[in-house]
C-alpha cells in the first residue's frame, strides 16, 4: 500500500500516512478553505487501510491549531479509527499538545470521551513540522 | 412690432440697472443671471396680464434672495407677491408667504416681526381649516419663543402642535414636537418632563429608525433576488458562446482538412506531369532544348509563386486568429467586468445584512443602564459575524450571554440570527409559565439546545449539518448577590481579591451531540464586592501570531486579566485589543473576537451618585456643541448641586471662560466648530495654567489620549460616557 505523504501550508497540516514503517501522523494547523477536499484523500486511505490494517495502529495528532469545521473531520478520523478498534485490532491514539496549551489538551480530552479508543496524552516543549 | 420689442428690451435693461445694483457685488454672476431671468419673465406676465404666473416669479426670486441671505429684498418680493395673491384670494398661497416672512425675520433675529408674520399665517391656515397648516405654524412661532426665551409660551405652542401631529399621525412631526419640548422643559428647570418628552423622543426616533431598517431589509431582499436571476442569465448566455465557440472549430477543423486532401490531390497529379515531361525529355532531347529553358523559368515561377501563395494564405490564417483572439479578449475581458459588478453586488447586500445584524444586538445604551462598569470587545472577522452577545433585563435580573456560532461569516450569522430570536423567546416563555425566579443558566442552554436541533432537523445523521453554538451564559441577580453560569464549551472566569477562578462550561455544543441528552451544568456562585467577570469565544485565545505563529492561548489570556483588571473597564478593552492586534500583526484573523468583561456590582447604584457628591457653590464649564450629548451631561449631574455654564464652540469656550472667573473646571469635547478642543484646552491653558480640563471624546483612545496630554489636558473621558467613572473622576478635582 502506498503511503500518503502531504506537506504542511499555511492552513494545512502535515500528514504522514505510511502503513510499511507503521506511522501516522497529523502534525500542524489546519483551517483550509476547502476542509471536506482536502481531507478527502485522507478518508480514502484510511477507508482502505482500515480492510488490512497493521499488527498495532499508533496514530498520532500534534495539533498547533484548527478550526470549528477541522474539529469535526478529526472527530471523523477518529470514527474510522474506532471502527476499527471495535473489529478487534490494537489501535491506540497519541494525542500531543504544546505544554502550554491547555485547549488544545482540554479538546483531547474531550474527543476521548466521544470514542472507545484508548488515548494517551503527552506535552511537547515544541510541535516541529 | 420691432420698433415695441425694442422698447419693451431697453426699458427692462434700465429696470435692472435700477434694482440689481444693490446685490450686484454680493451675488455670484450665476445667481444673478437667474434672478435677472426670473424678472424678465415676472415683467413679461405683468405685460400680459397673468398676475398668478407673476406672482409665481415673484416668489422664485424672493426665494433667491432668501438663500443668498439678502433678507430686505427677499421680504420684499414676497410682500409683493402677497398683494397680487390677495388679488386673487389665494389664501394657502398667502399663508406660505406669510410663514416664509416670518421665517426670513426669525432668520435676521427679529423675533418680534418673525411673530406677527406668523400669527397672521396661523390665523389663515386655522380660517382654512388645514391642520398640517396650523401644525406648521405653531412649531414656528414655538422656536421664536424659545429664542426669545419665553419657554413656558413655547411649550403651550408645542402641545397644540402635537395635538395637530397627534391627529395627523405623523410620527415625523411628533418626534420634533418631542424634541422640542425636551429642550424647553430642560431650560425651565423641570426635569420631570424633561426626562418624559426625552424618552417619548428617543422611542419616536427607534421606531422611525427600526422602520426604515425594515425597508433596507426588504430593499436588500429585492437586490439579492436580482443579482440571482442575473447570474441565471449570464450563465445561459455563457453555456451558448461556448457552443457557439466549438462549433466553430469544428468547422475550421472540417476546412482544414479538405484543404489538406486537396493539396494532395495536386501533388499527385504534378508528379504525374513531371513523369510525362521526363519521357518528353528522353525522347526529344534535342528538339525540345529551347523548350527546356522555358521549363527551368517555369518551374521556378511555380516555387516562387507558390511560396507566394503559401505566404499569403499564412498571413491570412494569422490575421483570422488575431481576430479570434480579440474577440475572446473582449469577452473575457466582459466576464471579468461582471464578475467584479456582481462582487460589488453581493458585498454591498451583506453590507445591509450586517446594519441589521448590527440593528438585533443590544444596544451599549441599554447595557449600560443594568451594568454600569463593563466593556465588550467585538470584532468580527468579516462584515458580518458569528459570534454575537445577547442580553435580557427581567425584574433587576440580568441576563447575558457571549455566543460563537460554528464558521464566521454569512453562514455563522445566519445562525446567530437563529440564537438571538431562540435566546428571547426562551427566556420570555420560562418567565411567562413559571416565574423569575425559576430561572435557570443551564434550563436556557438546555432548551437552545432543543430549538437548534429541531429547527435545523438534526437528527445525528452523518451528512448533515452539525452547525451549533459554544456560548457562555450568566444570570446575574444584584440583589440577593448570586450569579448563575451555564457554558458550552465556553467557560465564565472571575477575578476576586486578585485571585482568577475558571468555572469550565460542559464538554458540548448547543447543537446535536452524542451527550445531547445530557443537561447543562448550573454553577451557582455568591457575588462579593468588585469581583469581576469575563466571558468570551475562543477567537482570541485562539488566534495565531507573535514571534512563533502560535495561538495566544488560554493561559496568557488569564495572565493579562489578572495583570488589567483593577484598571477601568474601557480601559482594560482598549488593552485587549491592542495585546490582540499587536499578537496578530500581519497574521490574518482567523475567527470572530468577542470578550465581554462586567464588574458586578451589589449595591444599587443611581442612588449612589446622590449621596456621595455634593459639589454645591463650584462651577462647571461644558464645552459641547451636541444638544443630546450637553442634555445627558446637565441630567447626570443634576443631583450634584454643581453649577454650570455651556459654550457651543471652542471660541464660545473661551470668551465664556474669561467673562466667569470662578469656573473650577472644564468638561472639554475635542470635536467642535470653529475651534477643535485641543486647540481650545491651549489656549484656556495660556491664560489659567491650574484649571482642570478633562477632555470627551469618541475617538480613538491612543491617538486622542497622547493628544490630550500634549496640549495640557488633564484627564481624559471616553465617550458614551459612564455615569459612575464620570462622577468619581469629577470628584478627584472638585471634593477639595
Amino acid at each position: 500500500m502506498n503511503p500518503l505523504l502531504i506537506e504542511a501550508t499555511e492552513s494545512t497540516p502535515k500528514i504522514i500516512l505510511d502503513k510499511e514503517n507503521n506511522t501516522f501522523e497529523i502534525v500542524g494547523k489546519s483551517f483550509p478553505e476547502e476542509s471536506r477536499s482536502f481531507y478527502a484523500k485522507v478518508f480514502e486511505w484510511l477507508n482502505q487501510y482500515a480492510e488490512n490494517p497493521n499488527e498495532q495502529t499508533v496514530f498520532q495528532f500534534k495539533m498547533e491549531y484548527f478550526n470549528s469545521a477541522s474539529s469535526l473531520i478529526i472527530l471523523e478520523i477518529m470514527n474510522v479509527l474506532d471502527k476499527m478498534y471495535k473489529t478487534g485490532k490494537k489501535v491506540n491514539i497519541l494525542w500531543n499538545h504544546l505544554d502550554t496549551d491547555d485547549d488544545m489538551l482540554e479538546a483531547g480530552e474531550e474527543y476521548s470521551d466521544l470514542v472507545s479508543v484508548p488515548f494517551e496524552f503527552k506535552a511537547l516543549e515544541d510541535i516541529q513540522y | 412690432m420691432m420698433v415695441k420689442n425694442l422698447f419693451y428690451v431697453l426699458g427692462f435693461l434700465w429696470f435692472i440697472l435700477c434694482t440689481n445694483r444693490v446685490e450686484a457685488q454680493s451675488l455670484d454672476p450665476e445667481v444673478q443671471n437667474k434672478i435677472t431671468e426670473y424678472k424678465v419673465q415676472a415683467e413679461k406676465f405683468k405685460s400680459e396680464n397673468n398676475t398668478i404666473l407673476q406672482a409665481d416669479y415673484y416668489n422664485k426670486v424672493a426665494y433667491i434672495y432668501w438663500e443668498n441671505e439678502i433678507y430686505n429684498q427677499a421680504i420684499e418680493y414676497f410682500t409683493q407677491s402677497a398683494e397680487l395673491n390677495k388679488l386673487h384670494n389665494n389664501k394657502n398661497g398667502l399663508k406660505n408667504i406669510y410663514y416664509n416672512i416670518g421665517l426670513i425675520y426669525s432668520d435676521m433675529a427679529d423675533y418680534t416681526n418673525a411673530l406677527n408674520w406668523f400669527n397672521q399665517g396661523l390665523e389663515i391656515a386655522r380660517e382654512l381649516k388645514q391642520k398640517d397648516g396650523i401644525y406648521t405654524g405653531l412649531l414656528n412661532k414655538a422656536s421664536v419663543l424659545k429664542n426669545q426665551n419665553q419657554n413656558t409660551q413655547a411649550i403651550e405652542n408645542l402641545q397644540q402642535a402635537l395635538s395637530y401631529a397627534k391627529e395627523l399621525n405623523n410620527l415625523k412631526l411628533i418626534r420634533a414636537c418631542y424634541g422640542m419640548l425636551a429642550e424647553n422643559y430642560e431650560i425651565i428647570g423641570d426635569s420631570e418632563n424633561t426626562m418624559k418628552y426625552f424618552e417619548l423622543f428617543a422611542t419616536v426616533d427607534k421606531h422611525i429608525k427600526s422602520e426604515q431598517i425594515k425597508e433596507i431589509e426588504a430593499k436588500s431582499n429585492e437586490q439579492v433576488q436580482k443579482v440571482q436571476q442575473e447570474k441565471v442569465l449570464t450563465e445561459k448566455a455563457l453555456t451558448e458562446k461556448s457552443d457557439q465557440l466549438a462549433e466553430t472549430q469544428e468547422t475550421l477543423k472540417e476546412q482544414e482538412k479538405i484543404a489538406h486532401q486537396q493539396q494532395l490531390e495536386l501533388e499527385v497529379k504534378e508528379l504525374a506531369i513531371k513523369e510525362k515531361e521526363a519521357q518528353l525529355r528522353n525522347e526529344k532531347i534535342i528538339r525540345y532544348g529551347i523548350s527546356i529553358i522555358f521549363i527551368v523559368i517555369l518551374f521556378f515561377s511555380i516555387i516562387l509563386y507558390r511560396q507566394f501563395k503559401a505566404k499569403k494564405e499564412a498571413n491570412k490564417k494569422l490575421e483570422k486568429q488575431n481576430v479570434q483572439i480579440k474577440i475572446q479578449k473582449e469577452e473575457i475581458e466582459k466576464q471579468r467586468d461582471l464578475a467584479h459588478q456582481q462582487k460589488k453586488d453581493i458585498t454591498d447586500s451583506i453590507e445591509y445584512a450586517k446594519r441589521i445584524q448590527t440593528a438585533l444586538l443590544p444596544p451599549l445604551s441599554f447595557i449600560r443602564r443594568s451594568l454600569p462598569e463593563h466593556f465588550i470587545l467585538f470584532k468580527p472577522r468579516d462584515i458580518v459575524s458569528g459570534d454575537f452577545y445577547w442580553m435580557m433585563n427581567k425584574d433587576d435580573k440580568i441576563i447575558i450571554a457571549a455566543a460563537d456560532c460554528t464558521g464566521h461569516g454569512v453562514p455563522g450569522a445566519f445562525m446567530s440570527m437563529l440564537g438571538t430570536a431562540f435566546l428571547s423567546e426562551i427566556v420570555n416563555k420560562i418567565i411567562e409559565n413559571k416565574h423569575i425566579y425559576s430561572l435557570q443558566a443551564n434550563e436556557i442552554l438546555n432548551q437552545l439546545r432543543n430549538y437548534i436541533i429541531e429547527s435545523l432537523h438534526q437528527s445525528g445523521a452523518e451528512n448533515e449539518s452539525k452547525d451549533g453554538i459554544d456560548i457562555a451564559l450568566c444570570i446575574i441577580d444584584p440583589d440577593k448577590k448570586k450569579l448563575q453560569f451555564a457554558g458550552a464549551h465556553n467557560p465564565l472566569y472571575l477575578i476576586r481579591k486578585n485571585e482568577l477562578l475558571i468555572y469550565k462550561g460542559d464538554r458540548m455544543p448547543v447543537s446535536i451531540h452524542q451527550n445531547a441528552n445530557v443537561s447543562f451544568t448550573n454553577h451557582e456562585i455568591d457575588i462579593n464586592e468588585d469581583d469581576i467577570i469575563y466571558i468570551f469565544s475562543d477567537g482570541f485565545v485562539d488566534q495565531i501570531g507573535g514571534p512563533k505563529k502560535r495561538k495566544f492561548m488560554s493561559r496568557n489570556l488569564q495572565d493579562l486579566l489578572l495583570k488589567i483588571h483593577q484598571k477601568p473597564m474601557d480601559v482594560q478593552e482598549q488593552i485587549l485589543n491592542k495585546t490582540f492586534e499587536d499578537w496578530k500583526g500581519d497574521y490574518i484573523q482567523l475567527d470572530d473576537i468577542l470578550v465581554i468583561g462586567i464588574k458586578l456590582e451589589t449595591s444599587k447604584r443611581q442612588i449612589a451618585s446622590k449621596e456621595t457628591y455634593n459639589w454645591g457653590g463650584k462651577t462647571i464649564l461644558i464645552a459641547e456643541d451636541t444638544e443630546m450629548n450637553y442634555l445627558f451631561l446637565v441630567e447626570a449631574l443634576k443631583t450634584t448641586n454643581v453649577n454650570i455654564l455651556r459654550a457651543k464652540d471652542g471660541e464660545e469656550a473661551i470668551e465664556v471662560f474669561k467673562e466667569n472667573p470662578g469656573v473650577d473646571l472644564i468638561l472639554m469635547d475635542i470635536n467642535m466648530p470653529k475651534m477643535d478642543g485641543f486647540e481650545t484646552t491651549k489656549r484656556i491653558k495660556e491664560i489659567r495654567k491650574d484649571i482642570p480640563v478633562i477632555a470627551q471624546t469618541a475617538l480613538n483612545i491612543e491617538d486622542a489620549r497622547d493628544k490630550a496630554a500634549e496640549v495640557g489636558c488633564d484627564d481624559f473621558i471616553l465617550k458614551p460616557i459612564r455615569l459612575n467613572v464620570f462622577l468619581s473622576k469629577l470628584n478627584s478635582y472638585l471634593k477639595s
